[in-house]
């Protein structure tokens, strides 16, 4: 190795180290307001080999698939028909008590997803929406209702979110039915809700709901449903897998809640 | 081509790659793996002995610090310490490397890149072995690839001079 490139290379690092994580945030606000364009141009191409890409490869999974909705359509009919009535007995009762509608003062802040983290499964994803247009830290994001993330850094035109599935994301939930509060935490292996006190029966397929103890992420946003259990009855706390109501990694659309 | 304009190719180059792999590559994931073009051009540079690498590795970590989430200590050891080994065993152990040998050495880069983030997300079971399996087969794969057009493109540039 050549003297010059030792200095060159040991001065950057000494750089890096020192430096860097003093004006990241600066630094990243111009490099994501820079290349806004060309991410958003670029993944969209992304996004459209991926699905070129997957469909392929899923043809046969696709019957199967079909059947399966097919059958999930028809009692969702059923469930849909039972929810409206309930939703105007619920509507009623409300009139009664004088509450007004949970989340009719919601703003809700639409979002492309416009990058990911080079190393993907670190689930970062970058969206087109900042600080300009009322975007802050820590904002519950959601798709279809359920929590996907929540935002980490807010820049002026753009903002880097945590997905719940990300190693670094660690989230309050409970249980809607039985009300038992735990710890959601991601990982390459998938959403674990843990740190449930050992009295609470689980059960599999319950909703997991946020509990909106930490204040930044309102109660009652779904996450998913409990998976198997991950714990033995040796252990002080209980823990269960939790299957996230979106696919994370089919992402396009988000919206950042106020 | 004068040292400061190579300076700025490079330095768009290593720009160019990191977008690519933000916002094109993060999107096209093969069971659950993904191309990280700006490493495997890393490789290369290590592979050809390139006399500007060290500046090359320079300029990609730089860009990984600002466009990823991962820690300073790990863009280190992954795109300047671990290109560097490499780097200095291509000049030390093997001048000219064959197709084989240079896929080889995308094997073991994209191997011990994976392990150092498997490490990091603290995911060394099996789960984590499926993922760098993919991991390190798609990577190699389109490493050699890369490398393979760079040297019949070189070849192609080179032609004419042999004939002048």
């Amino acid at each position: 190795m050549k003297r010059n490139n030792l200095i060159i290379l040991s001065s950057i690092i000494i750089f890096l180290l020192i430096f860097l994580p003093m004006f990241s945030k600066k630094l990243r606000t111009h490099a994501f307001g820079f290349t806004t364009g060309m991410q958003e141009f670029l993944s969209s191409t992304g996004i459209r080999s991926n699905r070129t890409f997957h469909f392929f490869f899923a043809v046969s999974d696709i019957k199967k698939q079909n059947e399966e909705l097919s059958k999930k359509i028809t009692e969702l009919q059923v469930d849909s028909s039972k929810i409206s009535e309930l939703e105007y007995e619920n509507m009623l009762l409300k009139k009664e008590l004088g509450f007004a509608e949970a989340n009719k003062d919601l703003d809700m802040i639409p979002a492309r997803i416009i990058g990911r983290d080079p190393i993907s499964f670190l689930d970062y994803v970058i969206v087109d929406k900042g600080k300009d247009d009322g975007v802050s830290e820590k904002d519950a994001v959601v798709s279809n209702g359920a929590l996907i993330g929540q935002v980490k850094e807010a820049f002026s035109k753009t903002s880097k979110i945590t997905l719940i599935t990300s190693k670094n994301s660690t989230i309050l939930a409970m249980f809607q039915n039985s009300r038992a509060q735990g710890i959601l935490r991601g990982g390459l292996s998938g959403l674990v809700l843990e740190d449930i006190a050992q009295d609470f029966d689980l059960k599999i397929g319950s909703n997991i709901i946020t509990s909106g103890l930490e204040g930044e992420i309102s109660q009652g946003i779904l996450i998913g449903r409990a998976g198997l259990l991950k714990s033995s009855s040796a252990d002080l706390f209980k823990a269960i897998s939790v299957e996230p109501a979106v696919d994370l990694s089919k992402l396009e659309v988000v919206f950042i809640r106020k | 081509m004068n040292n400061k304009l190579k300076l700025v190719v490079l330095f768009v180059l290593s720009f160019a790659l990191t977008i690519l792999d933000t916002s094109f590559f993060s999107f096209v994931m093969i069971k659950e793996a993904q191309i990280i073009s700006t490493y495997l051009v890393l490789v290369i540079f290590a592979i050809k002995a390139d006399n500007r690498f060290f500046e090359f590795s320079t300029f990609c970590a730089v860009m990984f610090s600002v466009f990823s989430s991962l820690p300073v200590w790990l863009i280190l050891v992954n795109f300047c310490l671990l290109p560097s080994l490499f780097y200095y065993f291509r000049q030390k152990f093997l001048p000219e490397p064959s197709v084989f040998s240079s896929f080889l050495y995308f094997v073991s880069a994209a191997f011990f890149f994976e392990l150092f983030l498997l490490i990091y997300v603290d995911q060394l079971d099996a789960y984590g072995a499926t993922i760098m399996g993919s991991f390190v087969l798609i990577n190699a794969i389109a490493g050699s690839l890369i490398y393979l057009l760079q040297k019949h493109y070189q070849k192609l540039i080179r032609k004419p001079e042999i004939k002048l």
